[in-house]
């Protein structure tokens, strides 16, 4: 019986080699995923590792936050000196950090996608943070360093003139050498200028400070000795960590963040492969009706049931094997095609040779041999219901459901009602675990979506004549022989659609959901910017020096600036970290409407330090109304009492302090806005062009007006619509092939039948439209579901955050494109198929058994 | 093998009755019969007689409204699916009129099918030469189905459907696809298989000329039988 499966899959090699291929499309994503995270994660264990290996232990300032974006307080010198006079330390050098903006040979600022410009300083060996691969490192106030990959991008070599702007206007530097980080030829994607330390402590205003201290150990002594020794002598706002120690500090953050991407690309992978179990189930329903008499010979001849059942199912776990280890393999491909995807949207991340961890192999495996036995099981069953008497009967006989035409709508009412119910509330209640709840919805829209698939063969006949009309009405007899063969099987057409179904529902969920986004931004910058100009970062987020603000007060036609600052905090009581923000209310309200929860306007003018006003989201989650204390913690703690709480997730998220209180909490001294209230009268045009000419030595900064502000946002969203596009392509790829291996077996299956509508005239260009309008049928009726499908999910996870203000917002123009191109992947199926049917030699065809 | 002159398969008052009341056709009305071993049987009547029912309720192939079947002296209806599977595979030959072999398997794989089912590998190979050559076909052992005539496929088929020595062989119309010269083949070989290895076979057929092979002609009508005759 294997040897009968191995030789009928050789036999029928398109049909298993189209099966084997949906199997290896979505373990490939899975496989890329894997392949993708690990490799990232192995290069910055690589680079940590490297950059610590010259020091054996790292002495830093001491956070009250963990946070990535809080800058730890500075080091005072005389701490390094301590430390350097300790018996047990050979060697200590300090090392500075702070934020920069280098100007391309464009003339525009270097853009680094995710990553900040940093600008750090060089430490001799045996320390390696810093290496100078060509030329050597910088040794005055005129002089900066480069790291390699920003240097080759913008075409500088050693010797030309930069233009940098560190914590100020932009000066000139002479670059004199271009930096490498351990392996690297830069640092996780992010630009990097190198100073000497005496001059950056003059440049960023930090005289006698450094951020970093790097300590060798003398002959002999062990880490924890050394890390021990250095902890006595510090002050209580710094710590010790011996190398290992710091490198895995580094390389847990990395894995959080890295945790994330992997979560979200899986799940994109996950829908590949839910798209491909339906194509499975399809082709093989097809392949054992077509084999009913050989099938039932064999059970003639003596074959129990279990003997067809293993055959078949050893035909799946071939399939699926093969489908996997090719999966595996292609999934570097699709590693170095994220890679490459992130990297249009400005995120470089390092990469070394692919890693593939063992987890990944079996995951590969699993899944691929998982996925096939689960679609082909049902046909497999139904295989086994194949009565000998069958062998003797003529011509096909129609497949019958396997659950008998009865049980399917009840059940697939049942798993519409569980799904739709489970999906409510894995994300509209309130209380329970977040993961648990996650689960929950995740998994009722599994349910759902098998529900649906379920229910869809008694939708086809009606949908069908619906679908069909159009056709009919353009060619009366080949539209409605297709409208008939696509009703003929009301089972298959259904099961066919259903990969597009998801695959659409899936794209519609993300466009509706982005434009509810977009929305939401939009009308939060109408509701809360009372300015005229905001400056701000060329990436949107990232900080700009505070004598920004000034420059623009003294613009003629300004009348006020505020400066914004921001930095990530802890607020007991709230999970996860929130950003908060540091303003000086006396000058706020010209340029910012609060959009009052709890409060008035006239609160501004009687804040004092120890006051905080909250956004909506952060009191909820800490739980705190007016009057309550908050605890917040920075680079120090703090306790303030909340006097109001405002709506607002996009100007001044988390919460919202005076200047004073903010600099207790936090050392950040740069902006990351400054917004403009114009003199009224001033002529708009005139003011922001003057507003431009003050920026001009600042040039990570510009201005916008409004109207500016939203179109950014919504282009950013627009390039992370277009990311998740291009990751659910897998999926709709999926389908297509799905669409395709249908059309093929359904054209050889009526072979004869073909063979007699050309016999009795039918032209070959009839049948190649039959073929492509049943495949546009089968096409609509997966997008009309996947339509439904997708702007339910939309609806309720809109609903969900809508205590975060997103709208359900359908952008029609879109979702038109959208249906427009499934029914254009419909013609795009048909046409091999169709190509194939009106070759076909009539009198071959209808002596075809 | 059963003695000559023993019973192999038997059937008294078998009736089939398809749908329900009014509408219900009655495709056999009560037909007793005892196929011996040894002997030629062809059971023959006009479309519509029953004739093919018979045989499938015979073969255990579907089960009698009424009546019952008895094979090699067991009793048809007393068996579960697991009993028939075993009685089809050890007890029962079948030919057909066409599509009586699996495409993927050569002329070779197809003639030891159901010894390959059954999991008996002794003696299957002897077995398997022994009959290819019995229908002159040994030189086609490897040959795929397509790549076989009618006559030739039918012979796989024959060959076959003796390789487990069962106690009888059904042939449902085994020459009605093929010409004259491969239909004489095809019925030279039942004759020899009777004659030679003491075989029970019965065949359908509507045609005189194979019927004139066989040691006794069952005649149906309307689902009773009619006539008997014996050559």
């Amino acid at each position: 019986m294997i040897r009968l499966a191995l030789r009928g899959l050789r036999a029928r090699r398109l049909r298993s080699l189209l099966t084997a291929l949906a199997v290896l499309l979505g373990v490939a994503m899975i496989s890329g995923t894997f392949v993708l995270t690990d490799t990232i994660k192995a290069a910055f264990d690589d680079l940590f590792v490297a950059q610590n290996r010259g020091a054996d232990a790292v002495v830093t300032g001491r956070l009250a936050v963990d946070s990535d974006f809080t800058t730890p307080p500075s080091l005072d010198a005389a701490v390094l000196e301590r430390v350097a006079r300790l018996p047990e330390v050979a060697r200590a050098a300090g090392q500075l950090n702070d934020r920069a903006a280098v100007v391309g040979s464009d003339g525009e600022v270097v853009q680094t996608g995710g990553a900040p410009t940093v600008a750090a300083t060089y430490m001799p060996p045996p320390f390696t943070a810093i290496e100078i691969k060509t030329g050597r490192p910088p040794a005055n106030d005129g002089e900066v360093a480069l790291d390699a990959d920003t240097a080759q991008e913008e075409g500088f070599e050693v010797g030309d003139r930069v233009r940098v702007a560190a914590d100020g206007p932009v000066r000139e530097f002479t670059l004199v050498g271009l930096a490498t980080f351990g392996t690297q030829s830069s640092l996780g994607g992010a630009t990097v200028v190198v100073f000497d330390l005496a001059s950056a402590q003059r440049i960023f205003d930090k005289p006698n400070q450094v951020d970093f201290a790097f300590v060798a150990a003398r002959e002999g002594v062990t880490d924890l000795d050394l890390k021990r020794a250095i902890q006595g002598v510090l002050p209580a706002d710094a710590q010790v960590r011996t190398s290992a120690e710091q490198a895995e500090a580094l390389s847990d953050d990395i894995g959080e963040a890295l945790g994330f991407l992997t979560t979200g690309l899986l799940a994109f992978g996950f829908i590949a492969v839910l798209v491909g179990a339906f194509l499975i189930f399809n082709t093989f329903s097809i392949t054992i009706a077509q084999r009913t008499r050989e099938l039932a010979l064999l059970r003639m001849l003596g074959a129990s049931r279990r003997q067809v059942l293993t055959s078949v199912l050893a035909e799946a776990l071939v399939l699926g094997m093969l489908g996997a280890v090719a999966g595996l393999v292609a999934g570097f491909g699709i590693a170095r095609a994220i890679d490459a995807l992130f990297g249009v949207i400005g995120l470089d991340l390092p990469s070394t040779d692919a890693v593939v961890a063992t987890r990944t192999v079996v995951v590969c495996l699993v899944t691929g041999i998982v996925v096939t036995i689960a679609g082909a099981l049902g046909p497999a069953l139904r295989a086994t219901r194949v009565t000998p008497i069958e062998a003797l009967r003529e011509g096909m006989a129609p497949p019958r459901g396997t659950f008998g035409r009865r049980a399917a709508p009840v059940l697939a009412a049942i798993a519409i009602l569980a799904g739709v119910a489970m999906t409510a509330f894995g994300l509209l209640s309130d209380g329970g675990g977040e993961t648990a709840k996650l689960i929950t919805a995740a998994g009722g829209a599994v349910v759902l979506v098998l529900g649906i698939a379920l229910l869809s063969p008694a939708l086809v006949r009606p949908a069908a004549r619906v679908l069909g009309a159009p056709l009919v009405r353009v060619t009366a007899l080949v539209g409605r022989l297709a409208r008939e063969n696509a009703t003929r099987n009301p089972g298959r057409t259904a099961v066919t659609s259903a990969a597009m179904m998801i695959g659409l529902a899936v794209v519609l969920f993300v466009t509706v959901f982005a434009n509810g986004l977009r929305e939401r931004a939009e009308r939060i910058l109408e509701q809360t910017f009372a300015g005229d100009l905001a400056v701000l970062h060329e990436d949107g987020f990232s900080t700009i020096p505070a004598a920004v603000a000034g420059a623009v007060g003294r613009v003629p036609g300004v009348a006020a600036v505020t400066g914004i600052r921001a930095a990530e905090a802890e607020v007991a009581g709230a999970s996860g970290d929130t950003f908060g923000n540091g303003v000086d209310f006396a000058t706020l309200p010209a340029v910012y409407r609060f959009d009052w929860v709890d409060g008035e306007d006239a609160l501004l003018g009687r804040l004092g330090p120890r006051d905080v006003l909250m956004e909506e989201g952060t009191a909820e989650s800490a739980r705190l109304a007016v009057g309550d204390a908050a605890r917040i913690a920075g680079v120090r703690e703090g306790r303030f009492t909340v006097r109001g709480i405002y709506r607002d997730d996009g100007i001044l998220t988390g919460f919202t302090l005076p200047v004073a209180a903010f600099d207790e909490l936090f050392d950040e001294k740069r902006i990351v806005s400054a917004l403009v209230d114009l003199e009224p009268g001033a002529d708009a045009g005139r003011a922001a062009a003057a507003v431009e000419a003050a920026l001009e030595p600042f040039p990570e900064a510009r201005a916008r007006n409004q109207a500016g502000l939203e179109e950014e946002t919504g282009a950013q969203i627009t390039q992370i619509l277009g990311l998740f596009y291009a990751l659910l392509a897998m999926s709709v790829l999926i389908s297509a092939v799905g669409i395709v291996n249908t059309l093929s077996l359904s054209v050889h299956e009526r072979t004869r039948e073909l063979g007699l509508l050309r016999a009795i005239g039918m032209t070959r260009r009839d049948v190649r439209r039959l073929i492509r309008y049943e495949s546009v049928i089968t096409a609509a009726f997966g997008a009309v579901l996947g339509l439904v499908l997708g702007l339910f999910f939309a609806w309720v996870v809109t609903r969900a955050l809508a205590g975060e203000g997103i709208v359900f917002a359908v952008p029609a123009a879109q979702v038109a494109v959208l249906l427009v191109l499934a029914l254009l992947v419909g013609v795009a199926a048909a046409v091999l198929p169709a190509r194939k049917a009106s070759r076909l030699d009539v009198l071959e065809a209808v002596a075809h058994e | 093998m059963p003695g000559p002159e023993s019973i192999v398969v038997s059937g008294r008052g078998l009736t089939r009755r398809y749908g329900q009341g009014a509408a219900g056709v009655d495709a056999l009305r009560g037909v007793d019969i005892d196929i011996r071993a040894g002997t030629f049987t062809a059971i023959m009547g006009p479309s519509g007689s029953g004739k093919s029912t018979l045989m499938h309720l015979l073969a255990g192939l579907d089960r009698p409204t009424a009546g019952t079947v008895e094979i090699g002296g067991v009793a048809v209806h007393t068996l579960n699916d697991a009993g028939l599977t075993k009685l089809r595979r050890e007890r029962v030959g079948f030919v057909f009129q066409a599509f009586n072999l699996v495409p993927v398997l050569t002329a070779e794989e197809n003639v030891a099918l159901p010894l390959t089912l059954a999991g008996t590998a002794a003696g299957a190979k002897e077995r398997v030469e022994a009959l290819l050559d019995a229908v002159a076909l040994t030189d086609r052992r490897t040959h795929r189905p397509s790549e076989l005539s009618g006559g030739q496929q039918q012979r796989v088929a024959i060959a076959r459907a003796l390789v487990g020595r069962p106690a009888v062989v059904f042939a449902d119309e085994p020459t009605g696809n093929l010409d004259s010269e491969a239909s004489q083949e095809v019925l030279a070989l039942l004759r020899r298989a009777v004659d030679e290895q003491g075989q029970a076979i019965v065949m359908v057929t509507h045609d005189s000329a194979a019927a004139a092979v066989a040691d006794r002609i069952v005649r149906l009508e309307d689902g009773r039988v009619v006539a008997e005759e014996t050559a």
